[in-house]
């Protein structure tokens, strides 16, 4: 009875690494550029880099990679299923066949893609995932209300969006954890999760949640006189404690993952030609 | 044998992962029937932890929970036997409260035990007058319309129509009115007098202690720091305010007095007690 065991993803784990210490937005941008390249990734010289690049970054910023792969564990089901979906439904005509399976026909090229569709997937779980491990929420929420300010001119209310995913992740753990004594104090009164057909779970969560939605308003109903309470009225002439500031590391970083990026999406052939 | 024993308990939050955190070390703890426990310490000593291992919710690290002679380290343990037999009443219980009615909550957990209406209506009937709720008045009501304390007390007569042998409660009167408090505690007192359950009972407040129980556990970083008779724990006050506990009120009257020279007995745990002991000093003069 641990949830926050089975949910590592958006977990910070603090540490005194250079990655941890490069400005949000250098992550950020590092994430999108990275994003981007492994949806163009064709390859496998493209994913060996990729696969290089990123276990790199894991070894710099102090990370156990078996804690990364156990981040990856929510997604297996998801995995499988496109894979498999991808091996026999790829509409690619032709090819090498390689089995059937009754009416199912895989050939070389479908089971190819599969696997580079499976490895985009575990690509940006791992990439996304070592934003967050890095990067402090407050960081995090910093340095997309910082990246976003350009586009405020456009509407897009900055601030508020970055006040609202503070106040989002600031509550998971919290709410994991509200859960958790919820889910135990019913137990304690005989409830039982695990047993029964799907309507009969679906209606022994209903103790669960009733409760979970009462004090999730009830949080969110004192989050907001405590704000009212310290003035709290949006973003306007608001200052902060840590300006965010780049250092010449961060161009450095981001310099490295630009080139990174081209790297993962260039094909082999033109490697061969730019190496020779 | 005791109700419940403890032999070498450890227990280690999200073994395995950055986040690990030992909670429990070597606890060796037992229980008798029909006693009343204390359990203080410090926030962070391990006692919310320690508790939920007498009713299976939290399972061994390494070491020993038998809780009526059923060993919770094994993995394929009678957990519900276990779960009917104590009942664990977690801190501000009012926050599990779910059901439309007083009635239908407190019936929550007798339905699960999957018992007759007749039966139910019984309990939860028994359950409520046990906490001075009157059945027939708030019985229909919403549990969300009702006050902090008459809230409390239904969450607690929720857990008190499982009927278990052992009732342990993390800090039942925390957050209540002084009025509050008093009637509460009075009524696990009379719960525990009349009924012979045996109790255990998590509380920050010295007073609390010294009205109400007969033996203190005094956790402190995983580990059971001090375990005795009421009166033997609150003579060492100076162990507990090593580790950040202090005295009842009136025990600490008596050991300032005596530090100014009056020779009062200073394990005294009531007014009246305190009364006797300096008129005894005073007589003596």
């Amino acid at each position: 009875m641990e949830l926050t065991r089975y949910v590592t993803i958006g977990q910070y784990l603090p540490r005194e690494s250079a990655i941890h210490r490069l400005d949000p937005r250098t992550k950020i941008a590092a994430v999108a550029l990275w994003t981007v390249a492994i949806f163009v990734v064709r390859d496998f010289s493209g994913y060996a880099l990729l696969a290089l690049v990123l276990g790199a970054v894991v070894v710099a910023a102090q990370i156990s990679p078996g804690y990364l792969l156990r981040g990856l564990r929510p997604i297996v089901f998801l995995l499988l299923f496109t894979v498999v979906l991808n091996i026999f439904f790829s509409g690619l005509q032709g090819g090498t066949v390689l089995f059937r399976l009754g009416p199912l026909l895989a050939t070389r090229e479908a089971v190819l893609r599969a696997v580079f569709v499976g490895a985009r997937l575990v690509g940006l779980v791992v990439v996304t995932s070592l934003l967050t491990f890095t990067t402090s929420p407050m960081e995090l929420t910093d340095g997309i209300e910082r990246s976003l300010r350009p586009f405020r001119r456009l509407g897009v209310p900055a601030h508020e969006l970055a006040m609202m995913m503070t106040i989002a992740l600031r509550f998971i753990p919290t709410l994991l954890e509200e859960t958790e004594k919820i889910i135990k104090a019913q137990m304690a009164r005989g409830a039982q999760f695990d047993q029964g057909n799907v309507l009969r779970r679906a209606r022994a969560l209903v103790p669960v949640l009733v409760p979970l939605f009462v004090s999730a308003f009830r949080r969110a109903d004192d989050l907001a006189l405590a704000m009212l309470a310290r003035c709290y009225r949006g973003g306007e002439h608001r200052t902060r404690m840590r300006e965010l500031s780049f250092a010449p590391r961060d161009g450095i970083a981001l310099a490295v993952a630009a080139v990174a990026s081209v790297g993962f999406a260039l094909p082999y052939e033109v490697w061969v030609r730019l190496v020779h | 044998m005791a109700l419940i024993e403890c032999v070498d308990l450890t227990h280690v939050y999200l073994q395995g992962t950055p986040l690990e955190a030992v909670a429990l070390r070597g606890v060796t703890l037992s229980i008798e029937a029909g006693t009343f426990v204390g359990l203080l310490g410090p926030t962070g000593s391990g006692k919310s932890t320690l508790i939920q291992h007498f009713n299976a919710l939290l399972r061994p690290t390494s070491g020993s929970v038998r809780v009526a002679g059923i060993d919770l380290s094994q993995p394929r343990a009678d957990v519900r036997t276990v779960r009917r037999k104590v009942g664990l009443v977690f801190q501000y219980p009012e926050h599990q409260l779910f059901e439309e009615t007083v009635f239908d909550d407190v019936a929550y957990g007798p339905r699960n035990l999957g018992l007759a209406t007749p039966e139910i209506q019984e309990r939860v009937h028994d359950a409520l007058r046990l906490v001075g709720v009157d059945p027939d008045v708030f019985g229909r009501r919403s549990p969300f319309s009702l006050s902090g304390g008459e809230m409390r007390r239904v969450a607690i007569a929720g857990v008190l129509a499982m009927q278990p042998e052992v009732l342990v409660l993390d800090e039942p009167a925390a957050g209540l009115d002084p009025q509050g408090k008093q009637e509460i505690l009075g009524q696990i007192r009379t719960l525990h007098r009349e009924r012979g359950l045996t109790v255990i009972l998590i509380t920050h407040s010295m007073d609390e202690a010294a009205q109400l129980v007969d033996r203190i556990v005094v956790m402190n970083s995983g580990q059971v720091a001090m375990d005795g008779p009421v009166r033997g724990i609150f003579r060492r006050a100076d162990e507990l305010a090593a580790i950040g506990l202090g005295v009842p009120a009136i025990t600490d009257l008596m050991l300032r007095l005596r530090r100014r020279g009056v020779a009062v007995r200073p394990d005294v745990l009531s007014l009246e007690e305190a009364r006797a002991a300096i008129l005894e000093v005073v007589r003596w003069n």
